[in-house]
């Protein structure tokens, strides 16, 4: 209902459904990999918060494709992000280099690039941090801040990448096993005080982000975030994935194609759990 | 040999290129697949049912995966018919395929009030009547699981429309064959079924329904034993043309279908798995029918029947 009024979309992105295969697999801590899928379409095209689909059976069980953020680009490859959480994200971190894979891209909406000399605030909360790796390799020059937030600090070998070298981390871990000890969103608050502006980007569970947007709209920072729902088509066709929207007490957004990345104050966060 | 003839004729004035459909609530308003294939190579298109006003649909969650399905209880979210015909209509009659609007509602008047302003749109080639959708208490499951209301709505329609008039059947009921022969004597042109079966998830940690809406509607591979002998009792039991669906996922699914007795066929959550899934079966039916040296696909409808 609500269609274009992101002004996120970029609706300039063709959309590409390729068979291709694994060009590298690699646990990369807790219980997480990090893929590389060879899609040159998909890689050249895709921006910073974007999606992709992800088949890799061909079976009816599992039966959905799953959708993932796309964490970077590594040449004509996407680099996707996954955490094993059910039978299609163990079938996907099990693939071996060369395997077959299906996958559709690039999906959904981009984070705002950031303005000159602008602070921006990056705030992952476990896996959430894929596409704000991607907005780091994009905006290399960009003046960011990555607080990351852990269940523990085995989630950290995510953090080994050259690409984080040279940013101002912030780390905290809920068991107090690496960084600092509790939720991400203390030291958000802390280093948010100290600034006159930033913008945030946020991606993590909901209540994280809805934490984040709490502190975001307190300190009147720009904040965008990206939205996790069940999804089944991914292109704007079901209309299962929705948000509940901001001022429209029964209307909704689509993450598919209103998001992933929306701004936060398009959201009814009181609605979400 | 020559190819096969893949025209389907759903009465006079209608006739599919092909018997390949897309179900009405998986392919959006059409534009949504065009960066995947081209929707003008369907048999048809079913458009995502339309309401008089805007409908924002259910709370969420509203669609959980299944053993080999999944669960829907979308609630009829749609754009409703005014920006419809503004905004999604001028895409759809660009396409040379049948149009075929999925028409929904809580009363009688809202069902006119659709079919009554489509029917003087060259682009619409007819309508899908939902009398079926499982998750809206007024989303004309009122209509549809009696013979005798189903027929009077039915009936309404006809009067005010010359166009093409398909009805969606529910497999929710205890006697199907009874209201596909009401809504026939009522003017039908034509059946499709089936849409979904009522179902649920229960989330065992949360210890409670998975939905926002609670019930919500099965669709996909795991319901196709029970679409097809819906469909192959409906078509034993009506003269008029049989629209099948209810998880085809590939042109042998399809086929069976049609020697259940479907004269086409609609593609529904395949289209989540491969947004070029409705080609795809296309495809497959042709090499069956070249295998088959088949000449006319209507050959092979109904040809399981046991009469």
């Amino acid at each position: 209902m609500t269609e274009s009024i992101n002004p996120l979309y970029n609706t300039e992105a063709m959309k590409h459904s390729l068979r291709t295969t694994i060009v590298d697999n690699t646990a990369c801590g807790g219980q997480w990999n990090r893929l590389e899928i060879e899609a040159p379409e998909i890689a050249a095209a895709a921006g910073p918060g974007a999606f992709v689909q992800v088949r890799a059976w061909t079976g009816i069980s599992p039966l959905l494709r799953r959708p993932f953020s796309i964490a970077g680009t590594c040449g004509d490859s996407l680099i996707i992000l996954v955490k094993k959480v059910g039978t299609g994200t163990r079938i996907i971190t099990a693939l071996d280099v060369g395997a077959e894979i299906e996958i559709t891209g690039p999906l959904g909406t981009n984070f705002s690039c950031p303005g000159p000399e602008q602070s921006v605030f990056l705030v992952a909360g476990g896996v959430g941090i894929a596409p704000l790796r991607f907005f780091i390799e994009r905006n290399p020059d960009a003046d960011c801040t990555l607080f990351f937030g852990a269940r523990d600090s085995s989630e950290l070998a995510v953090l080994d990448d050259e690409l984080f070298e040279n940013i101002n981390l912030k780390l905290t871990t809920e068991d107090g096993s690496a960084g600092v000890k509790g939720l991400v969103t203390a030291l958000l608050a802390e280093e948010m005080e100290k600034s006159d502006s930033a913008i945030v980007l946020t991606c993590g569970p909901a209540p994280m982000m809805k934490a984040v947007a709490e502190l975001a709209a307190m300190c009147d920072f720009r904040c965008e975030v990206s939205m996790e729902t069940y999804m089944c088509c991914g292109i704007g066709a079901c209309m299962g994935c929705v948000v509940p929207a901001a001022g429209d007490a029964s209307g909704y957004l689509h993450a598919c194609t209103d998001g992933p990345v929306m701004d936060s104050t398009m959201i009814d966060w009181s609605r979400i759990k | 040999m020559a190819e096969t003839d893949l025209k389907v004729k759903l009465r006079d004035d209608v006739i599919l290129k092909n018997p390949v459909l897309v179900c009405s609530g998986t392919f959006g308003y059409g534009r949504e697949f065009s960066d995947f294939m081209d929707p003008g190579k369907l048999g048809g298109i079913f458009t995502k049912a339309i309401t008089p006003e805007p409908r924002a649909g259910n709370p969420p969650p509203r669609t959980i995966e299944t053993p080999a399905g999944m669960l829907n209880a979308i609630g009829l979210e749609n754009v409703g018919l005014d920006v419809f015909v503004k905004e999604k209509l001028p895409y759809l009659a660009t396409l040379d395929t049948a149009v075929f609007i999925n028409v929904a509602g809580s009363s009688e008047d809202d069902y006119i009030t659709v079919v009554d302003r489509l029917s003087v749109e060259d682009a619409v080639d007819g309508f899908e009547i939902n009398i079926s959708c499982p998750n809206v208490k007024s989303g004309g499951i009122a209509f549809g699981t009696h013979p005798e209301p189903a027929a009077q709505l039915i009936a309404a329609l006809r009067n005010i429309t010359d166009k093409l008039i398909i009805t969606k059947l529910s497999p929710n009921v205890t006697e199907i064959t009874d209201i596909a022969r009401a809504v026939c004597d009522a003017g039908t042109d034509v059946l499709s079924l089936v849409n979904t079966f009522r179902g649920m998830a229960i989330d065992a940690v949360a210890q409670s329904p998975v939905l926002g809406n609670v019930v919500g509607g099965l669709s996909g591979p795991a319901i196709k034993a029970l679409a097809l002998y819906n469909v192959y009792q409906v078509s034993l039991s009506v003269a008029v043309p049989v629209i099948g669906m209810g998880g085809i996922s590939n042109g042998i699914d399809a086929v069976e279908f049609m020697l259940a007795g479907a004269d086409a066929v609609s593609i529904g959550t395949a289209n989540f798995i491969h947004p070029d899934a409705a080609l795809r079966v296309l495809g497959e039916i042709v090499e069956y029918c070249e295998s088959k040296r088949i000449i006319a696909i209507g050959e092979i409808v109904g040809k399981a029947h046991r009469k």
